[in-house]
């Protein structure tokens, strides 16, 4: 996510002549560079613990979602029941439904092949520049930008992460890349609290999911994200 | 690590990532309930506290609360809140990360 002080700064309509798409690649390169440091972590990881670079080809095509790759790929190393890494992964990645959701209105006269592919490169990143970014545009143009923006990220997760994972097994597990991958959820999180609702969930989730954190196979994420989001929507529901 | 629980992993996965991202926008007419809204709304910012939170305080390998971390979490948000940009964040996260740690070891 990227906002006015944005380090790489480029005003969406700018390049938006007659071409929105490139428009929304140009929109969506800061945020690619912000997200190199994760991709390169992943496939270090990856490669650290054995999997083969085309592992991690496919469960990044599979997937196309950082976080839950990051989890699969450790719970997978410590031996997690299947069922466990499924449902962590799922849990994970439910926040597209309501991206999907609220993108809903946005793709309304598209055709459905359209919104297919729409959603099969829907990323938080892609949430945040479009929903940032298309309402300045013309309504013709924003399906183009859209899918500019929300294409350039996965070509860069695709290709980093795999070539990390060929040249990752001979770099050291480096702990600076590791602080980044939080960071990133962390800016992602602070636009997302626009209500006290909200608040109240992320400040639960963070808290429970600190305080468990000892328990094995990443169950404070899952318990944590749970009791978040059921003490948060108690208190809207009250209100 | 076992070759077939990969595969079932991966195509579980898959199927439930790819069901999240498309349950509300490919189909012609589905809406979320109206019930499950409030929740649903809260299930980004719950699961991005729950990553992020406990890998930023916790300090890798012993997994206790780690003061300098606790210090540059606190500036990376702030910097996060003003800024709403991944790339400040991690600038001024790892900024504060080294200083932090120099000023106590």
């Amino acid at each position: 996510m990227v906002g006015r002080r944005n380090p790489f700064p480029c005003d969406p309509r700018s390049a938006l002549v007659d071409r929105p798409f490139l428009a929304g690649v140009r929109a969506m390169l800061p945020v690619t560079f912000a997200m190199l440091p994760f991709a390169i972590l992943l496939g270090v990881t990856a490669a650290n613990l054995g999997w083969p670079w085309w592992r991690v080809l496919l469960q990044s095509v599979f997937i196309v979602a950082g976080a839950a790759q990051l989890a699969m790929v450790r719970l997978l190393d410590e031996g997690a029941p299947a069922i466990v890494v499924i449902a962590t992964a799922a849990l994970i990645n439910l926040r597209f439904a309501m991206y999907g959701a609220a993108l809903r209105p946005w793709f309304a006269g598209a055709p459905r092949r359209l919104r297919a592919l729409v959603a099969y490169v829907l990323t938080d990143q892609a949430f945040a520049v479009g929903t940032r970014d298309m309402p300045a545009l013309e309504a013709k143009d924003r399906w183009p930008f859209y899918l500019g923006s929300a294409l350039t990220l996965p070509v860069m997760w695709f290709t980093v992460t795999t070539a990390s994972a060929i040249v990752g097994a001979r770099l050291p597990a480096a702990w600076p890349l590791e602080f980044a991958v939080p960071l990133t959820f962390l800016a992602l999180l602070a636009p997302a609290l626009r209500t006290r609702g909200a608040w109240i969930a992320a400040g639960a989730a963070g808290a429970i999911a600190t305080a468990a954190a000892v328990l094995p196979y990443n169950v404070n994420l899952l318990l944590g994200a749970l009791a978040g989001i059921g003490l948060g929507a108690a208190f809207e529901v009250k209100r | 690590m076992n070759e077939a629980d990969f595969w079932i992993v991966l195509v579980g996965a898959a199927v439930a990532t790819y069901a999240a991202r498309a349950v509300f926008l490919v189909p012609d007419a589905t809406k979320p309930p109206a019930r499950f809204e409030p929740a649903l709304r809260l299930v980004g910012p719950a699961v991005l506290a729950a990553l992020a939170i406990p890998a930023i305080l916790r300090a890798p390998g012993t997994g206790s609360l780690d003061l300098a971390r606790v210090v540059s979490g606190a500036i990376a948000f702030g910097v996060a809140w003003r800024t709403k940009s991944v790339a400040w964040t991690i600038v001024a996260g790892f900024a504060a990360l080294v200083a932090a740690s120099a000023a106590w070891p």
